[in-house]
């Protein structure tokens, strides 16, 4: 037989050779000297690097490198809602609350009718309203004229 | 184990923080482990590129498809974080110095690390002293050869996963891991011999 090639010894001593191929090179490597010593350096350069330890990460590596993910915010947290859909929620939670309180406070601010009818006989009237400096000529409309008057 | 990471890939794409932090806990020492061995960087400097390489995964994990381990992809990734690194580190040579230009980045990362291993050899201990001579061997190999003995012969993987991540043929790994052990005979003779007459 032939001397194998490198890549094939080097598949023989890592055990990555078919069975029949594996054998056939254990027995050349029996009578020749030449390939017994090349895949005896090749075996002890592989038992020297495997023996090496692997340099490990600093200790807050895994810490140090989320807080420069969420710095990039590639990550969010696993909450069940996003900040779009709170934020979100709050709108619509505003705008129920500022509908309600509108619903609830306009009737209290409507003026009484026996009010109204007054503002509007003293418009017609052509009453000059001095106070706060408002002359009813200049007033577009009746609520001008009371302003004088405490509207409840 | 597959069912296992197939549930943390579908939470990764999720972009769920607590599957990150996950990954990073189970891989953080092989990957780590990748960018020292293979760019001889000082452990800042890896920790830095590390930290890049599982920001890349974290971006592009939409792209795993489960053809290969998780494990395998990330080691992708990280060698070509490295490999990137590595291009940077050769550019950036040859803005700032003329006479740099000429010389291979591996040629400068060996004689940064023979600067390194002169800095009191007598205060290191001897498995320290060891591993500063691989370091130092191993950036006498190209990148090539030395992806493929870091990842065969350091980091225990198969020839398959080994050919998937270096991006070539079976064949060519097992070319490419016969030289580079010869090259490494050569530059580790002494300490070969000395284990061997142990």
């Amino acid at each position: 037989m032939r001397c194998p090639k490198g890549k094939e010894l080097a598949a023989y001593i890592d055990g990555e050779l078919g069975p029949v191929r594996s054998r056939q090179i254990a027995i050349h490597i029996a009578v020749c000297p030449g390939c017994a010593r090349t895949a005896e350096s090749l075996q002890a350069v592989r038992n020297l690097l495997l023996s090496q330890p692997r340099p490990p990460a600093g200790e807050w590596f895994a810490e140090r490198t989320a807080s420069r993910m969420a710095g990039l915010s590639l990550v969010r947290r696993s909450t069940p809602l996003s900040r779009q859909k709170t934020a979100a929620w709050g709108i619509v939670a505003m705008l129920a609350l500022c509908i309600g309180t509108a619903l609830i406070v306009r009737p209290w601010s409507r003026p009484d009718e026996s009010l109204l009818a007054r503002c509007v006989e003293r418009f017609e009237q052509g009453v000059e309203q001095k106070e706060g400096g408002i002359s009813l000529e200049r007033c577009t409309s009746p609520w001008d004229a009371v302003l004088g008057e405490d509207v409840p | 184990m597959r069912a296992l990471h197939a549930d943390l890939v579908a939470r990764l794409k999720r972009g769920d923080s607590e599957a990150f932090s996950e990954l990073i806990h189970t891989y953080q020492d092989r990957v780590f482990g990748l960018v020292c061995r293979y760019l001889g960087a000082a452990s800042h400097e890896a920790e830095d590129i590390a930290q890049e390489a599982f920001i890349r995964a974290c971006t592009r994990i939409h792209t795993f498809h489960g053809d290969a381990s998780l494990g395998t992809w990330l080691y992708r990734i990280t060698c070509n974080v490295c490999l990137d690194h590595l291009r940077r580190r050769q550019r950036e040579a040859a803005r700032f110095c003329a006479e740099e230009a000429a010389v291979t980045g591996r040629q400068g990362l060996a004689a940064a690390l023979q600067t390194d291993s002169r800095a009191g050899p007598e205060s290191v201990t001897e498995e320290r002293e060891l591993r500063h001579e691989i370091g130092r061997a191993l950036m006498h190999l190209s990148p090539d050869h030395r992806l493929v003995l870091v990842l065969h012969d350091m980091e225990d993987l198969t020839y398959e996963d080994v050919a998937r991540i270096a991006g070539c043929r079976v064949g060519t790994v097992k070319s490419r891991l016969f030289y580079a052990r010869q090259q490494m005979r050569l530059l580790l003779a002494e300490y070969i011999e000395t284990r061997q007459g142990e």
